[in-house]
């Protein structure tokens, strides 16, 4: 419970009707983890130790660099080349010494994401790729726990609140907006595409604020809805998220599933195909995703891939004609039944530097037996 | 029957704005086949579309009245 110091320290958001002692014992006992702790990790991280939020987690394997100052508000020039979790840690520690910090200094994966998250009751996702942000998504469908998103583009920020209230059927997440996770990419980074320093600050303070709400009760929490800011006109909208029927079959069913899922792609080691089935290809095609097709086996082999038929570019051919090849829509690559594909994937991937390419599981012969199966 | 539509994150950066008019579509599937027929760059690219502020996962036929909003994934944090 509240002690006298904590009444003192908090007591410009305990006079605050809705929130009283209870909301900030609340606080006091809640278990937060923030993955990511960059843009916006930094603000979210500050007002949730500022506000008392008793248990924090931080999941972060950067290190600190010279170009993330401008953003990172935590970091200090003499923290270059150190890890941002520990950073973060130690800093947010200092800020308030009465709550409980716990820093990984390690990857959010496949592997580690259901034992860390498992020890939190509200997840915030600050990461900075797709890979992260479904791998967060997923597992906290699966655990039932809420997740906090932002993310930003250039001048602009989404946030939403995502499986809240927890384990209700209407409860929304991201696959509900974007089923698929996009090819590695298809869609820019900060890195690439720069970003205003204050806009990171703008929504992970949003974050940090819907973080707080859920865990008080007060006021409506963004679930079910995904607000836009633009900061450069200072517009926000408002749009209303329903289920997506398409979305249910997208996530990992179990959280053993989950492991054998690909979430991040590493052209540099080619480590990483990616795999689709004849029933997801089919899925995805009914739902109207645009891909290209690749067959690299001899003209006239059986059997005929009707529906797929795109271009055919034989194994042995391939380098001369690779350019051939769409670099802007993901093109699903197939054989006879698979061998072949999985050498040509390599091929392009490690010397052409293709990455939209997709191996189909079985072939030409796993895509017609499916295709029998369900006329 | 021409329909506006507002752009955000990259979807704007490629059309070079952040609302635009497309002519001559019924519903929300012509809208976009209008819209990447309009910009190649986009074609291949994920994004929702919000219909009255609301985002639809179906085909809905459409009004001149309507306000529409194509909006991609941002990765950025």
């Amino acid at each position: 419970m509240l002690t006298e110091k904590d009444k003192l320290r908090f007591s410009r958001q305990i006079q605050l009707p809705e929130m009283g002692e209870n909301g900030q014992a609340r606080l006091k006992q809640a278990r937060v983890l923030v993955i990511g702790a960059g843009g916006l990790g930094c603000p979210v991280l500050h007002y949730l130790a500022a506000a008392g939020v008793g248990t924090i987690g931080i999941v972060d394997d950067d290190l600190i660099e010279l170009s993330n100052l401008q953003r990172q508000v935590l970091y200090t020039e003499s923290d270059l080349g150190k890890p941002k979790a520990l950073v973060a840690a130690e800093r947010i520690q200092g800020f308030n010494s009465g709550i409980r910090i716990r820093a990984y200094a390690e990857r959010f994966l496949p592997v580690n994401a259901a034992e860390i998250a498992s020890e939190y009751e509200i997840v915030v996702d600050c990461s900075d790729n797709f890979g992260t942000r479904y791998l967060i998504n997923d597992v906290c469908t699966l655990l039932k726990l809420p997740m906090v998103y932002g993310s930003i583009h250039r001048y602009e920020g989404q946030v939403s609140v995502f499986n809240f209230p927890p384990g209700e059927l209407s409860a929304v997440n991201y696959r509900s907006l974007y089923p698929e996770m996009p090819v590695d990419n298809s869609v820019n980074t900060c890195e690439e595409t720069g970003v205003l320093g204050v806009l990171p600050g703008m929504i992970g303070t949003m974050q940090a604020g819907e973080v707080i709400k859920i865990i008080t009760g007060i006021g409506m929490p963004l679930s079910g809805k995904l607000l836009l800011l633009n900061s450069l006109s200072m517009q926000t909208n408002i749009l209303e998220i329903e289920n997506n029927p398409d979305a249910q079959f997208s996530w990992p069913q179990s959280l053993d599933e989950l492991k054998t899922r690909m979430y991040f792609s590493d052209c540099h080691t080619n480590s990483f195909m990616k795999e689709i089935t004849a029933e997801e290809l089919h899925r995805f095609l009914q739902s109207g995703k645009q891909y290209r097709f690749l067959d690299v086996r001899q003209p006239g082999e059986w059997p005929e891939a009707d529906g797929i038929i795109d271009l055919q570019i034989p194994l042995p051919l391939l380098e001369k004609e690779c350019d051939k090849i769409s670099r802007d829509v993901e093109v699903v690559v197939y054989c006879k039944s698979g061998d072949r594909s999985e050498k040509a994937i390599e091929i392009l991937s490690s010397k052409y530097q293709f990455d939209n390419l997709v191996k189909l599981k079985g072939g030409a012969e796993e895509w017609v037996n499916y295709i029998e199966s369900i006329e | 029957m021409n329909i506006k539509v507002k752009l955000f994150g990259e979807l704007a950066d490629i059309a070079g704005r952040h609302e635009l008019t497309l002519n001559d579509v019924q519903d929300i599937q012509s809208l976009r086949n209008k819209f990447s027929e309009a910009f190649p760059a986009a074609s291949g690219k994920q994004f929702l579309i919000a219909l009255n502020r609301k985002v639809v996962h179906h085909n809905p036929a459409l009004d001149a009245a309507d306000e529409v909003a194509f909006m991609p994934p941002f990765s950025g944090g």
